[in-house]
């Protein structure tokens, strides 16, 4: 798998064939034995005013509050930041949520933006009426994020394992635009959490995909650290 | 060291280990630009959340301002409203008092202290309703039971369904409460005095079963009174007698007189009324002169009924001056006692009224009970005045003609037109039976017009030097204008007026004399001869001879029939006869039947006769004009 680094324009796939686009690939874990955990945090900090969706249409995201969204990401970026969107959009993730469940809240990461439209859009849904609130990252409380990711993932397994583990890291492109070299902590801070003292693998990405914490079931996150852990029970492997 | 500073030196250390500055310096420099740029966006980010809060802020204050201005100005409203809702409270005409769940006073108007006579500290805020009752009684409401009142009250209230009641105050008012109850717990009163709406209702009750103008109780009371006597008959044993009276002549005095003049005769019978019975007993007015005694009886049920139609008979009899008409009236009374004439009230009414019909219909001012027989009869009387009705569309009316001849030329001068009926069932029906009836119903004029025709249709046909005579009842002068009828049928025949007479009797005279007089020379201007007819009987005063020139008097047959044998009759006779010759009127002597008879009547001075000597009534299609030759004649030595 490869992308492009914050230009956003093109993904490659390689599973069996030369790397392409439009491809998935999944790979399935399968026996008793298996035991995996997960967990997804973002340690972003909400910030600023809480917004209504004006207008908006499926994950482009025209208004808040009847202002062009645009206009607020390049009040906020400043002019010379503002000149790097999408990928300086990375920098103020947006937290929105249904007015009527505000504890089921959803951070969304922008994907592109429209300058003519003056709209944006996002890696998921945006729908009107949902509240938003801008979002910032504080290095410390990123990684702080990051380890509670690899703490929910390693409770997760459970304790009592005794055979093989592996622990896989996803950590959003945002986070790394961020933190720039700052970037090593949140993956210290991961590491360093004593349930996860297993061999670890990981990549940056435009997405993660893992159960919500609140509501369990399976969603796209954004701007999160994302940790997934495999083991198996000793005597009882099939994988 | 900062672990940033130490991971710097760790990458430009890498590979040989050696130190490369360069790079050092690179990542450095990279770390203060981002370090920067981070700074500068916090910064940014900050300075614009702090101006989007302080314009929420203003936003904010602007709202609160608003809000706090409208907060005033609903305030206002509300205290304005208030001050309405107060004057409104405080001139309404209804006591008004609101109480909250826990049934203690929120508000009430001034009035609802006024009604019930409380202190301002009797109906201050909070007070229970229990204490506002208490306060009530102590002051002027006076329920049966207070306490159970106030136990009731209570009760009502807390079923939250509205309820109404009505309070009577010791000083007579009567007032209503309605009860509603609120959301959200209690409920608010409207007292409202009813007292004059209560009188009114009370008089309306009263007017609907007592007659307006002598307070006498009604029809429907009578019943209702009857009821109950009919229960205590029934419980123990009870009897009591119900009498049915009809003022005589009460009409008369009505038309003649006047209505005031008829209203203030029944109010002077009403007090006599109430004089003669007992105060147990009750006097009704079911309706127009019709009065009626609910009396309960003791000792001889039949002789103390005899006892009190005879002391109402008299107590009605006694002169009466109304605005100085000095009138008499009569009664006549039907009376039916109970048990033994009926079981239920409706039919001790109909038997009394039976037995007052028979009263009236034998003479009036007079009481009978009621029989069996008078209902057959009354049945019997209304069935033929069906017939009656029937009779004449039927044709079953004829008329016979009986000759009244000259007595000493022995030829017809007038032949009288007598009326026969006969019914399908019942055979020939003689005239003294239905003519009554005729009157009664009033099918006499139309019956006496039918005469008239036929008789007159009947005598076109005759020879001109015979007249025919009919007879005119009193009660057709009263209900026909015999002037226009007579001469209608005269005209429509062609009879001559000279040729017909019209038998009266005195009763004519009797009754509304002045403008039947005046009647009777308008007719004998047409031309028409007038005869006085059953003269002997009756008052038969010589004055009516004086208050009209009569063509003929017919002498009653009665004298005729005991002329041989009675002095008396024989001496009427030939006076009338002489009283005739005297004042130029023509005599005839009526029923004459023998020869005997014809020869004293012709000695005692009649001019005519008329009977079975002469002829008995026939059809007409059998008379003989021919002169009469009577048989025999002997020679009777008058006594």
């Amino acid at each position: 798998m490869a992308g492009d680094g914050a230009d956003f324009r093109e993904t490659l796939v390689g599973a069996d064939c030369a790397p392409r686009t439009q491809v998935a690939a999944a790979v399935g874990f399968y026996g008793a034995a298996i035991r995996i955990g997960h967990g997804s945090a973002g340690g972003w900090d909400e910030f600023g005013r809480r917004r209504q969706i004006t207008r908006s249409r499926g994950n482009v995201l025209f208004q808040f509050d009847g202002e062009p969204a645009l206009d607020l990401y390049e009040r906020y970026l400043g002019e010379d930041e503002a000149r790097g969107l999408p990928g300086s959009g990375l920098l103020f993730p947006l937290r929105i949520f249904d007015p009527e469940r505000p504890d089921h809240d959803i951070v969304r990461t922008i994907l592109a933006v429209g300058h003519d439209a003056r709209s944006m859009t996002f890696a998921g849904d945006v729908p009107e009426g949902w509240t938003a609130q801008l979002m910032r990252g504080n290095f410390d409380r990123l990684a702080a994020g990051a380890a509670m990711a690899a703490r929910q993932a390693a409770d997760g397994v459970g304790p009592g394992r005794t055979g093989d583990q592996i622990a896989i890291l996803v950590s959003c492109i945002g986070r790394r635009l961020l933190m720039g070299q700052h970037t090593a902590d949140e993956l210290e801070a991961a590491s360093g959490e004593s349930g996860l003292q297993v061999p670890q693998l990981g990549f940056y990405s435009y997405g993660e995909i893992s159960p919500h914490r609140v509501s369990g079931v399976c969603e796209l996150h954004n701007q999160t650290m994302t940790v997934t852990t495999i083991a198996e029970v000793a005597g009882n492997s099939s994988a | 060291m900062h672990k940033l500073l130490a991971r710097q030196l760790a990458r430009a250390a890498q590979g040989s280990g050696e130190l490369d500055l360069e790079i050092l310096l690179g990542l450095v420099s990279e770390a203060y630009g981002q370090s920067d740029s981070d700074r500068q966006r916090t910064d940014r980010s900050i300075a614009l959340m702090i101006g989007e809060l302080e314009q929420l802020n203003r936003g904010l204050d602007q709202l609160v301002q608003e809000r706090t201005a409208a907060l005033r100005e609903r305030e206002s409203q509300l205290q304005a409203q208030n001050l309405r809702f107060d004057a409104a409270l405080k001139n309404m005409p209804y006591g008004l008092c609101m109480f909250d769940g826990d049934e203690r006073l929120i508000v009430c108007n001034e009035r609802y202290g006024e009604m019930y006579g409380l202190t301002s500290e009797q109906t201050k805020r909070g007070v229970t309703l229990r204490s506002v009752l208490e306060a009530r009684i102590a002051v002027g409401q006076s329920p049966e039971d207070a306490d159970r009142y106030i136990e009731e009250r209570l009760a009502e209230v807390r079923s939250i369904e509205p309820c109404y009641v009505e309070n009577v105050m010791r000083d007579g008012r009567v007032l209503s409460v309605n009860h509603r109850p609120m959301q959200g717990g209690g409920w608010v009163a409207i007292h409202q005095d009813i007292t004059a709406q209560k009188r009114a209702e009370t008089q309306i009750a009263y007017m609907a079963r007592h007659d307006g103008l002598t307070g006498l109780a009604n029809r429907a009371v009578l019943l209702e009174k009857m009821d109950e006597a009919l229960a205590r008959l029934r419980r123990h044993g009870n009897r009591f007698t119900i009498f049915m009276l009809d003022l005589d002549l009460f009409k008369t005095v009505n038309d003649s007189l006047g209505h005031p003049v008829g209203d203030q005769l029944l109010k002077i019978v009403t007090g006599r009324l109430a004089a003669c019975i007992r105060e147990t007993d009750i006097v009704a007015r079911p309706g127009g002169d019709e009065f009626a005694i609910l009396a309960t009886a003791d000792g001889d049920q039949r002789e103390t009924a005899i006892a009190t139609a005879n002391r109402v008979l008299g107590a009605v009899a006694a002169p009466y001056d109304l605005d100085g008409h000095h009138l008499n009236i009569g009664t006549s009374i039907g009376i039916a006692l109970a048990p033994d004439h009926g079981a239920d009230a409706e039919q001790l009414m109909k038997n009394a009224d039976l037995a007052l019909y028979k009263a009236k219909s034998e003479g009036r001012d007079a009481y009978r009970f009621f029989e069996d027989a008078i209902g057959v009869e009354v049945r019997t009387r209304r069935a033929h005045q069906t017939d009656l009705r029937n009779a004449l569309s039927n044709g079953e009316f004829e008329l016979y003609y009986q000759p009244t001849v000259d007595i000493a030329t022995r030829r017809t001068t007038s032949i009288e037109a007598l009326i026969r009926w006969h019914h399908p069932q019942r055979g020939m029906v003689p005239p003294a039976e239905f003519i009554p009836l005729a009157e009664e119903s009033g099918l006499i004029s139309q019956i006496g017009e039918w005469v008239l025709r036929k008789a007159c249709n009947d005598a076109v046909h005759w020879p001109p030097s015979i007249k025919v005579s009919v007879n005119l009842s009193a009660v057709q002068f009263r209900k026909i204008c015999p002037v226009d009828v007579l001469s209608r049928t005269l005209a429509e025949s062609g009879l001559p007026p000279e040729r017909l007479e019209l038998e009266i009797t005195e009763s004519v005279l009797l009754h509304g004399s002045d403008e039947n007089v005046e009647t009777l020379h308008r007719l004998r201007a047409m031309g028409i001869s007038i005869v006085l007819d059953d003269f002997g009987t009756g008052y038969s005063s010589l004055s009516y001879l004086r208050m009209f020139p009569f063509d003929k008097i017919k002498i009653d047959r009665s004298f005729v029939h005991e002329l041989a044998k009675s002095a008396d009759c024989a001496a009427i006779v030939s006076a009338v006869a002489g009283l005739g010759r005297s004042m130029r009127i023509d005599t005839v002597a009526e029923g004459v039947e023998t020869g005997d008879q014809l020869v004293l009547v012709q000695a005692a001075g009649c001019i005519h006769a008329q009977g079975y000597l002469f002829g008995r009534p026939c059809p007409v299609a059998e008379l003989d004009f021919e002169p009469i030759a009577v048989p025999r004649l002997s020679r009777i030595k008058v006594a």
